[in-house]
């Protein structure tokens, strides 16, 4: 298991948005990294943009997760296949909870913010002010900052949803 | 292959991993169960020891062997196990014909002897030959057992391991085949009787390929699915116990179906006793006082 979780921080999941023109990496548990089409961010809105990042969040989630499995399944020797709540109570508890679970992150800055609930529904705000000045390394940046901080804080409170038992 | 003693030293391991794990809540309402899971296994035979018994029933076919044989198992290298006929076997069966000077009851009665008693063999043979399978489907039965019990305890150590994960959310389960459900083998029929020997290898054969001194080989193709939750201690104890319980019923259902099938071959060689030992050739029940040389033998002096 420690060959495994050592090995899963050099694994890199890389999504694409369903326009093609924003693209997130992951790598193990902490990397976060946007990068966006130069010449389609200067012609996007910012409702376009945010639908766009919305979409890609929740396509990186489920890359994400097939990739964790597979890549425990190919270290372990351990076949993993998704929670069946349906098992017993306790399970179901912890799948509902799970799937209601509200996670947030917030550029340093402050100027991004990402929050999901059960990570399936993302809402991306991005300042005005930022947004203004097309400055898209800038963006960039404040969304990986945000990005990372949300993954953390999904990491927390799971840690704590599977340490209270449900 | 995995013993008795394998199983004792995992529950160790696991009682230790619960132990040092960082938990919130979500206790089991009795932790020690992950140091006791495997207990009711401590005493169960370990497989590797049947290869004695099948090994020494083995040579005992290869005594009664009428004619060559392949016993539908295979050794440790995963090679057919065949024996020779005991050509010695066949000098009995000419032995009655051959005393050409020999008359009268005790003569008539080795030569009827003689003559079924090939037969005789023959059905102890097969008698043999069931016994062994019987053998080979107890280690069959006990080698998948001890390792569905294995795999049981390594996956609910790697599910503890999940959960005392910060950084896994437990959105994944952990999926086993436990194989032990599939060994309720099909064992011989009941032994025929009349010399039909070789026949029952046919029908012994069916459903088990345990080798004769690894029994590491179990080909059953049913199989049982078990998961284990990776999101709290109390859920995987309660998998593991769910997984142990299967196992257990499985070995139950296995042990049921070799003790009818043992006890229907019992119920045929005791209803057919004489076919399998024969009585003795009346010479050998003759008085002694009835058997007496000719009165001039050995009694001729010399010449004068």
């Amino acid at each position: 298991m420690q060959r495994f979780r050592e090995s899963w921080q050099d694994v890199s999941v890389q999504t694409t948005s369903p326009n093609g023109c924003i693209h997130l990496t992951n790598r193990g548990d902490r990397e976060f990294r946007i990068t966006c089409d130069d010449s389609w961010f200067h012609r996007a809105t910012l409702g376009d943009f945010t639908t766009q990042l919305g979409r890609l969040f929740k396509l990186a989630l489920v890359e994400r997760t097939q990739a964790y499995n597979r890549h425990k399944e190919m270290v372990t020797g351990l076949q993993i296949t998704p929670i069946d709540g349906s098992r017993n109570p306790h399970l179901q508890t912890f799948v509902d909870k799970r799937d209601n679970l509200a996670v947030e992150g917030v550029s340093a800055d402050g100027t991004v913010s990402i929050a999901s609930v059960g990570l399936t529904h993302f809402v991306i705000t991005i300042d005005s002010q930022l947004w203004a000045r097309r400055d898209r390394l800038a963006v960039q940046r404040a969304l990986d900052e945000a990005g990372t901080a949300m993954v953390a804080d999904q990491f927390r409170k799971m840690y704590e949803l599977k340490q209270a038992g449900h | 292959m995995v013993t008795p003693a394998d199983l004792m030293d995992l529950q160790g391991r696991l009682m230790d991993r619960y132990n040092s794990g960082s938990w919130g809540s979500g206790f089991p309402d009795d932790p020690s169960q992950f140091g006791s899971c495997f207990n009711n296994f401590a005493d169960v035979p370990d497989p590797s020891q049947f290869g004695q018994h099948t090994d020494a029933l083995l040579e005992t076919m290869t005594l009664l062997a009428p004619t060559g044989f392949d016993t539908g198992t295979s050794d440790g290298s995963g090679n057919p196990v065949t024996g020779n006929a005991n050509t010695a076997l066949d000098q009995v069966s000419t032995a009655g014909i051959e005393l050409d000077d020999w008359t009268g009851q005790a003569a008539d009665g080795f030569f009827q002897w003689s003559q079924s008693w090939k037969t005789g063999i023959s059905n102890q043979f097969a008698a043999a030959a069931v016994l062994r399978q019987l053998l080979h489907a107890e280690a069959a039965v006990w080698t998948a057992a001890l390792e569905d019990l294995e795999k049981l305890g390594n996956d609910a150590y790697a599910a503890l391991e999940a959960a005392d994960d910060e950084f896994d959310t437990g959105a994944g389960e952990i999926s086993t085949t436990l194989k032990v459900v599939g060994a309720v083998v099909a064992v011989a029929a009941a032994v025929p009787t009349g010399g039909a020997s070789l026949s029952i290898l046919a029908a012994v054969g069916a459903g088990v390929t345990v080798a004769s001194t690894g029994m590491d080989v179990y080909a059953a193709g049913q199989t049982e699915s078990k998961k284990f939750a990776t999101c709290c201690p109390r859920d995987v104890l309660a998998d593991l116990m769910d997984g142990v319980r299967r196992v257990e019923d499985a070995v139950r259902d296995a042990e049921d179906a070799i003790r009818a099938q043992l006890d229907t071959n019992l119920a045929e060689i005791d209803g057919n006793w004489d076919e399998f030992c024969q009585p003795p050739p009346t010479l050998t029940s003759v008085h002694r006082n009835h058997i007496a040389a000719y009165s001039g033998l050995g009694t001729w002096g010399g010449g004068s």
